[in-house]
């Protein structure tokens, strides 16, 4: 695999992070395609990365997969030197694919059809979007060769084209990101959510914290160690990444929340990417840069930092709290007496009160004699608020 | 029946951040101290919005109704419009394609106050109601 610059006029990048990087309901794009091909039998994977920020290659380096980091101008190169290298160790075909888009290929039924057709190279197609994966057969060093410097673009020889069946998408954008998250909690690709599925549909990674005030519906998906407050509505596809928080009362639907994205508080966020302080708004079709911390926010990726982070906010939080509650005006309005009528007893029942009195008078037995009414005592204090008061709040079509 | 007060149109800086905020409000502050203000924010131009921003807007609006005037925005920009969307805050304001239609909705829709003097006097200048056989 090979996360070099693309042919197309997108970047296929997030702000400053390349979009295969990226995790998608719980692990990045390039481990979600890595497992894919290890279930199809291929038995070495090496991905050679020339751009990729540290901390997106840190995080994307797992077991099973060889990463190399190729120096400025000498991906290709180094691409020609693996291939060598995979063909002196052994190797029969190997599969060339640059990341980019994120394409589910039948591998069975594309190293059949590239015996079959006896190429030299088979590259894969799909009629909506464009993929550069191709398989080349080891012993064609020379055809190999010329795509390398040519950067995947040109042949030496007709190619074979084999027709992709099946998901395939372009992750070239934002937009992009968001559908394959939404796709994958929808279960239209192969990629399995991280965690464990708590309810049909919502999946949750070990050490999220989600307060017993919020509401998450399904399909939606809630990462490692992210931070979900009270009164959060999680709905329609919503994709919570590791590490972010999503702060009281805010509701997110069909949106999906970077690695280490705050959310701030009582927000309406739908049909959106959020991290990395940006904001892709996928229905205007806009991007947004958002400096301002109470609205979209960024944590450190490291532990250390975090921690002092927090630590630094709540030494200035409660200085801060006591201050105000010794010098602040209070916002507390002086309550009003409520109207007489609402203590006396309504209407209905003020002829039987009536009733019942003069029988009491009279000593007599009444038809209604076995039906105690109480009149409501007076108020002592006609300040104090009625419990069976409730309030209801609504979201949506909810 | 159309109304005489001058409705007054503020066009919006591009960018509407805490500083920008502060000089927003201070700008509109004879403007509010007005009777009745009939105020149209043009956000065509906005392209950063943040919470300050927001806050300002809201105080206009605060400010307005409490003097029994209104603030409406005209020409919403993609970027305005998907912060006031973030902050609930676009279900609060009058929302118009462009200045001139937010302005003359002003003189369409009378107040309910003035609009049921109006019914009343309508309904005195018809005389009592015939009693049906």
């Amino acid at each position: 695999m090979i996360a070099g610059p693309s042919t197309g006029s997108s970047d296929h990048t997030m702000g400053e992070a390349p979009l295969a990087l990226l995790p998608v309901v719980g692990r990045p794009v390039v481990h979600h395609l890595a497992d894919h091909l290890l279930r199809a039998g291929i038995e070495e994977i090496t991905v050679l990365s020339e751009t990729a920020p540290a901390k997106y290659l840190r995080a994307a380096q797992r077991p099973g997969i060889h990463w190399m980091n190729a120096s400025n101008g000498s991906l290709w190169g180094t691409a020609e030197a693996v291939f060598n290298q995979f063909a002196q160790g052994g190797a029969e075909l190997v599969l060339v694919i640059r990341l980019g888009a994120y394409a589910e290929v039948d591998i069975e039924r594309l190293v059949q059809f590239h015996l079959e057709q006896r190429n030299r190279v088979t590259a894969v197609e799909d009629s909506s979007v464009p993929l550069d994966v191709f398989l080349i057969s080891a012993s064609r060093r020379n055809d190999a060769a010329y795509m390398f410097r040519r950067q995947l673009t040109g042949f030496r020889t007709a190619q074979g084209r084999f027709r992709l069946n099946g998901y395939a998408n372009r992750l070239a954008d934002g937009g992009d990101l968001r559908r394959l998250a939404a796709d994958a909690l929808a279960l239209k690709t192969r990629m399995v959510p991280a965690g464990r599925q708590i309810k049909p549909g919502v999946w949750v990674e070990d050490g999220a914290r989600v307060h017993r005030g919020a509401r998450i519906l399904a399909p939606a998906f809630v990462g490692a160690h992210s931070k979900i407050r009270a009164g959060v509505v999680l709905t329609r596809g919503a994709v919570v990444e590791h590490h972010a928080e999503i702060d009281c009362g805010t509701v997110v639907e069909n949106t999906s929340v970077l690695p280490y994205t705050y959310i701030g508080a009582g927000l309406d966020l739908s049909h959106a990417v959020a991290g990395f302080h940006r904001l892709v708004n996928l229905r205007r079709n806009v991007t947004l840069e958002i400096t301002d911390p109470k609205l979209v926010g960024e944590a450190p990726a490291s532990a250390p930092l975090r921690t002092l982070v927090a630590a630094a906010s709540l030494a200035i939080f409660l200085p801060r709290q006591f201050l105000r509650g010794l010098f602040a005006p209070s916002q507390r309005e002086p309550l009003t007496a409520l109207p007489a009528a609402v203590h006396s007893p309504p209407v209905t029942l003020q002829g039987l009160a009536a009733e019942m009195e003069s029988a009491a008078t009279e000593g007599a037995p009444s038809r209604s004699a076995s039906c105690k009414v109480h009149p409501r005592p007076e108020p002592t204090d006609s300040a104090q608020f009625p419990a069976d008061f409730f309030v209801v709040r609504r979201y949506g079509d909810q | 029946m159309e109304t005489s007060r001058p409705v007054i149109v503020k066009r919006i800086p591009s960018r509407v951040t805490l500083k920008e905020a502060r000089i927003f409000l201070r700008e509109m502050e004879p403007i509010l101290r007005i009777d009745r203000p009939q105020i149209v924010l043009d956000l065509s131009s906005v392209r950063q919005l943040d919470a300050a921003g927001v806050e300002a807007l809201l105080r206009c609006m605060a400010d307005a109704m409490k003097r029994d005037g209104d603030v409406k925005l005209a020409a919403v920009s993609p970027q305005a419009a998907v912060i006031l969307e973030l902050t609930r805050t676009d279900r609060l304001f009058e929302i118009y394609d462009t200045s001139t239609d937010a302005a003359r909705s002003f003189s369409g829709f009378l107040p309910n106050a003035m609009r049921q003097v109006a019914k009343e006097a309508a309904a005195a200048a018809q005389g009592p109601p015939a009693v049906a056989a």
